[in-house]
């Protein structure tokens, strides 16, 4: 350990200047430190998509649930607690043997938190965001997801007003899982429709 | 094509114009209607207009 191993490893400069942005405005009072914590706390432990993982396998087994989610995606996944910014009006579509759905917000970086947590880095950016409308079949191959030619892909182009869901189809071999087993097999990429289960 | 009510413009809110509502609907086009020839089949979009951006077709 050298002599200055208590100096912080040098920050890189948006980290600097979101630091030094953070200490004035707390200094002013405008902030309090104890909500930034808060709300860190909650972006690490409340959201992500573990929450869209238990809507999609509540989904497989109750097809009321389903009717509701497709009828009203706002309403029904608050129905478990998921609910908030970046989250108001949900819209979720249905993977089928004929139709395959792909989520993309061509303009930045549009997301449904409630359910899926922060975007990944690869969604924000521009060679995802493009190809996704010009080759979205050819874009999901290179991703590892081939779509038979013959099944429909519909992107679905996310805004400030309209966030989306990808329902994926219930993989074989999971008849007997009880919903919350299934919510392990349900992973964040399928939800966005990048990857099948 | 999905009707999802009226909400605020952005082109208006974003400039400071204040809250103007707008229908706004996810519109649907075809790969081909977007890129002609160089486009593809079996793969559609769905986009998100508020009316005003939006053509009478006739």
């Amino acid at each position: 350990m050298t002599a200055d191993h208590h100096h912080p490893a040098e920050l890189a400069p948006i980290e600097a200047r979101v630091a030094a942005i953070e200490s004035v405005l707390v200094e002013k009072g405008v902030l309090d430190t104890h909500a930034i914590d808060a709300i860190v706390q909650h972006f690490e432990d409340n959201l992500g998509p573990m929450n869209g993982a238990k809507v999609v396998a509540k989904a497989w087994t109750d097809p009321a649930y389903k009717e509701r989610l497709f009828s009203d995606g706002t309403a029904a996944i608050a129905e478990l607690g998921f609910e908030g910014p970046q989250g108001e009006l949900m819209i979720v579509v249905e993977n089928t043997p004929t139709v395959h759905n792909l989520v993309v917000c061509t303009l930045c970086s549009c997301y449904p938190w409630p359910t899926l947590g922060l975007p990944p880095k690869w969604y924000k950016a521009p060679a995802y965001r493009s190809r996704a409308v010009r080759e979205p079949r050819k874009l999901l191959a290179e991703m590892g997801t081939d779509i038979p030619a013959d099944v429909e892909i519909r992107v679905w182009d996310s805004s400030a007003e309209a966030r989306y869901l990808v329902l994926p189809m219930r993989p074989d071999g999971t008849d007997d899982m009880p919903e919350d087993q299934l919510a392990g097999v349900v992973t964040r990429d399928s939800m966005i429709g990048v990857q099948r289960l | 094509m999905r009707f999802d009510g009226a909400h605020d413009f952005d082109d208006i809110a974003a400039h400071g114009g204040g809250s103007v509502a707008d229908p706004l609907y996810s519109v649907r086009f075809t790969s081909r209607e977007r890129w002609g020839e160089a486009g593809a089949d079996g793969e559609v979009m769905h986009v998100d207009l508020f009316e005003r951006y939006l053509e009478d077709p006739q």
